[in-house]
């Protein structure tokens, strides 16, 4: 069995808000295991608890109550920040430096040696393909030249753990593809990556597996590419070769009350599915 | 470097804190130095100093260099108050507002390296400005009095140092209300009400305050949550002898402004780390 990277045991975060300090709940008893070497993508409405959920598991902030332990060590501790690359929804960098500077900066926050961390730079800018500008000012980039600048500052350190909230947001199709290409190369490499998106034609081409969250809880997951299931227990198979399905076949047979639904062999309208699943829940 | 199991790991041998907290300055440092309204301030505290050579049209007759000496130190306490406390409110709030903090806060550092590296930051910046102030003060009395041997340029430096001190006071405070308050402003104005605050403790510990009686007793101790502004004064400063100079005699001052310094710092960093895990995503 693959390692697990990350483990969320009924986890719920609580905010304070307005002059009455009103109590709002951004995740609601969210539990969820996230296997090592893997890219797993976070679909949602807007305000759905997403972004907190990321933050929790960067140790940016803290869970009401329930455990977040990444790499089997609690979320947020300093060993574990080492090995997390955290890059947030809205690119905001430092704009008065330069790519190479920030870069620079990070580099050294994380502890690289000079020289190691030169090699790094110079690694990253090209993989991003910020070479050509790397003396320039942050504040004369473009949203998608920064959205690179953002993932080049998560990988400076090799981290085992990428958290990338909405990362494909804001960019041209020749930079999607050039960003997705990176992504899966990570993931081939043995990183595991978990993203936040509403990007629902782009996920089955690259993630391993997706959530839907809608209003802080966690409604269905989703095995891209191979099966679905739903909270009925009907689980629809689609896009399998007939080796995939037997095996499939096999774990529902496992599973009480599960019953498996052939579908066509075309992928999943995940617009529908997260649609239908979001109607469900309303109706709940 | 000792050798650790793999070539990854060898490289992730955690810094040290002092490292962290030297970086990060750096960062701030950075951050202020290139923004064009700090050289615009800058440029403009050195052209109000500068503008007391236009005394020379004006004859005073012997009150000429006094009344330079009073127009600079007055100066160099009323802009630097300012700007310490302006700096420190903002320096630190500026993360939060542009958002860059969540990058930062996601690296392997602490909650106390960040308050600490913006103090320290701060702490470089008011240096230079102080030594430029003081500089062109004594400059300008330079270029009045000449080596009059009543002046005693020494001692404005001294005296640049001593509001050095004092400064560093200010901009804990103004730390620690930026992040308790989360809001640059409003910390701002705390802050300048705080230095009022701390003006005016006479009233509660001078001759006058035995009319308090009762109340006395209270007034005082919460009048200890500021420094005592008084204890950094020094008027008369550009005429001392280097003996009657308080900052070099009085190592209790130094004690003095560390230990605000710290407890300042420590709610500070309090509030940075409750103002982290409350914001909302």
């Amino acid at each position: 069995m693959s390692e697990i990277a990350v483990s969320i045991d009924s986890v719920t975060k609580d905010f304070s808000a307005g002059l009455r300090l009103r109590k709002v709940r951004a995740l609601d008893g969210v539990t969820l295991q996230i296997a090592a070497g893997q890219i797993y993508a976070l679909l949602r409405p807007n305000g759905s608890g997403k972004n907190t959920l990321l933050k929790l598991m960067a140790g940016l902030s803290q869970a009401s109550s329930g455990h977040i332990r990444i790499f089997d060590q609690r979320a947020g501790c300093l060993k574990n920040r080492a090995r997390i690359g955290y890059m947030p929804d809205q690119p905001n960098y430092e704009r008065f430096l330069s790519g190479w500077e920030l870069l620079k900066f990070y580099a050294r926050m994380h502890g690289l040696p000079a020289k190691y961390a030169q090699m790094r730079i110079k690694a990253v800018l090209n993989i991003v393909d910020l070479q050509a500008v790397k003396h320039r000012k942050l504040g004369r980039y473009s949203k998608g030249m920064l959205q690179r600048l953002g993932l080049a500052q998560v990988m400076i350190h090799e981290p085992d753990l990428l958290l990338l909230d909405e990362p494909i947001s804001g960019m041209d199709p020749i930079a999607h593809e050039a960003m997705l290409k990176i992504l899966t190369g990570l993931r081939d490499a043995g990183k595991t990556i978990i993203i936040s998106s509403h990007r629902m034609d782009l996920m089955p081409r690259f993630c391993d597996r997706f959530a839907l969250m809608y209003r802080g809880r966690l409604l269905a997951e989703h095995f891209a590419n191979r099966w679905i299931a739903q909270a009925d227990g009907r689980v629809t198979i689609a896009g399998l070769d007939s080796d995939q399905r037997a095996k499939v076949a096999e774990v529902v047979a496992g599973m009480e009350g599960a019953c498996l639904v052939d579908g066509n062999e075309a992928l999943p309208d995940l617009q529908n599915w997260f649609l239908q699943t979001l109607s469900a829940s309303e109706q709940l | 470097m000792r050798q650790v199991g793999c070539m990854r790991t060898l490289y992730l041998v955690p810094v040290r804190s002092c490292q962290r907290v030297y970086w990060l300055s750096v960062h701030s440092v950075l951050e202020v130095i290139r923004q064009k309204f700090f050289w615009i301030v800058l440029w403009m505290i050195v052209g109000l100093f500068m503008s007391s050579a236009m005394l020379q049209f004006v004859d005073l007759s012997d009150q000429n260099v006094q009344f330079i000496a009073d127009f600079g130190v007055g100066m160099i306490q009323l802009l630097g108050t300012l700007l310490v406390v302006v700096l420190s409110a903002q320096l630190f709030s500026s993360g939060f507002e542009s958002g860059t903090i969540w990058t930062l806060l996601s690296k392997p550092m602490l909650a106390w390296e960040y308050v600490v590296a913006k103090f320290c930051a701060i702490q470089l910046l008011m240096l230079v400005c102080l030594a430029l102030m003081s500089g062109t003060l004594a400059w300008q009395l330079y270029l009045h009095a000449g080596a009059a041997d009543e002046l005693q340029y020494l001692a404005i430096a001294g005296y640049g140092l001593l509001q050095w001190l004092k400064f560093s006071i200010y901009s804990s405070l103004a730390l620690m209300l930026a992040a308790v308050f989360r809001q640059t402003l409003l910390a701002i104005m705390l802050t300048l009400l705080c230095v009022l605050i701390s003006h005016l403790r006479v009233f509660v510990w001078g001759p006058s305050s035995l009319e308090f009686r009762e109340g006395a007793s209270w007034l005082r101790t919460i009048s200890q949550c500021v420094p005592d502004n008084r204890l950094f004064q020094c008027p008369t400063v550009a005429f001392m002898e280097p003996g009657e100079f308080p900052a070099f005699d009085d190592l209790t001052l130094i004690v003095y402004a560390l230990a605000y310094s710290a407890l300042y710092l420590s709610v500070a960093v309090w509030g940075f780390k409750k103002r982290q895990l409350n914001s909302i995503a």
